[in-house]
């Protein structure tokens, strides 16, 4: 797992962030998905990811209420979905929402999965770690600084995706 | 002797002395033929008389690593399950609603999410309780089904602190409800290792503690399930602490 950790900056919709220097990143994959990051493995064992997803909210929807809706879906979204954990925190200086859940892939592979959502306005953006349920304590602390790293901007920044 | 097995979705049923001719079938031992015609009727046993493989029980003969459940609840109800767990699967076997035994197969990989579902292992309030340490030949007291004994206990922990949140969770325990639960996993132990790791919690509506032991004492500390999740995925041996091998071949 590597130690060198790299800001990455994305425009639309506004974050910067810490990212393994060394993992592939997929930018823009798909609608609401900002980000996808994927460990480098030698082997074809699953590979521990990051995501950044975005949603726009209606109006008046808050951290809570956005909160709970997501967590009514993901039952049917993820086998043999599980919660083990969740609670507010801190995220960036705002109130943020986390959640550890567990469930098992298309594959079969049993993953631990964490995730942190946060508010700015009606956008809603959740970073979400998922990782082999048996590597969980090898890759806790360095998710933990990546998240701990995320900045959200309230206006998007000038300049589209970027790495220093 | 009860055998119960539903071919279709694989799930077994069974008692003590069902379970164990079962077992003795598997590493090749003689078994009563009475209990060998009850297993043979309830679809246990393949069309040779040998155990239908995909009950798992090689994991039960040929054990990496050995786990042990116990839940006792402030009304004195106990759960307890064993598990079996090999590279190729683990093998759990529970106690039922109904008193019988249930035979479970699951991927070694899903043996954390296995216990974590087996104790209710879900989010708590983390309220700011203190950790405390209590002498060891109260705890038994502390868990007690007795409410007058838990009461005793509870009373000495809370006249020790100053601290609200630890005083109303003493509450709770003395009140009720809560779980107290031990999982306790073993293994042939080498010069990396002991040979065992276990988990000792009490689950209660106001939060989780862990406990440990301390010389004579035992220490209760706040953790959250997200802490007791960590634990639990780190229960089973790896390949460094096991002589042929760690309990789920993937290199944990």
């Amino acid at each position: 797992m590597t130690g060198q950790l790299l800001r990455y900056a994305h425009a639309t919709p506004g974050f910067s962030i810490d990212l393994p220097s060394d993992w592939e990143m997929q930018v823009d994959p798909q609608p609401a998905v900002a980000i996808a990051v994927l460990e480098q493995r030698d082997d074809d064992a699953f590979r521990a990811n990051l995501v950044v997803t975005t949603d726009d909210l209606p109006d008046g929807m808050d951290l809570t209420f956005w909160q709970a809706g997501i967590e009514e879906r993901l039952p049917d979204a993820l086998n043999d979905y599980y919660l083990l954990d969740m609670e507010n925190v801190v995220l960036d200086q705002e109130p943020a929402h986390r959640r550890l859940a567990h469930h098992i892939t298309g594959s079969g592979v049993a993953v631990t999965m964490q995730q942190w959502s946060t508010l700015r306005g009606r956008r809603g953006l959740s970073v979400t770690t998922t990782v082999d349920t048996l590597e969980l304590a090898s890759t806790a602390a360095l998710f933990n600084r990546i998240v701990a790293s995320l900045s959200v901007a309230d206006d998007p920044p000038a300049r589209n995706d970027e790495m220093r | 002797m009860t055998v119960l097995f539903d071919a279709g979705t694989r799930r077994l049923r069974l008692d003590q002395p069902a379970f164990d001719a079962l077992v003795a079938l598997q590493a090749g031992v003689d078994a009563d033929p009475l209990h060998v015609k009850k297993l043979h009727a309830a679809g246990a046993l393949d069309s040779t008389g040998q155990v239908r493989s995909d009950l798992g029980l090689a994991s039960v003969v040929d054990p990496t690593a050995v786990a042990e459940l116990s839940m006792v609840s402030d009304a004195g109800r106990l759960i307890a399950g064993k598990a079996w767990i090999a590279p190729a699967g683990a093998t759990y076997l529970m106690t039922a609603p109904d008193g019988l035994l249930e035979v479970i197969r699951t991927d070694p990989s899903c043996f954390p999410i296995s216990m974590a579902r087996a104790v209710g292992l879900g989010p708590r309030p983390r309220p700011p309780v203190e950790p405390w340490k209590l002498p060891t030949e109260l705890v038994s007291d502390l868990v007690s089904a007795d409410v007058g004994r838990r009461q005793r206990v509870c009373d000495l922990i809370a006249d020790d602190t100053a601290n609200p949140a630890t005083q109303e969770y003493v509450d709770r325990l003395a009140e009720g409800p809560w779980w107290y639960w031990i999982l306790e996993v073993q293994w042939p132990a080498v010069v990396e290792s002991s040979g065992m790791r276990a988990i000792h919690a009490l689950d209660t509506s106001g939060g989780l503690l862990i406990m440990s032991e301390h010389g004579d004492a035992v220490a209760f500390d706040p953790i959250s399930p997200t802490g007791v999740w960590q634990l639990l995925t780190m229960i089973l041996p790896g390949d460094h602490e096991v002589a042929f091998g760690g309990a789920t071949g993937s290199g944990a």
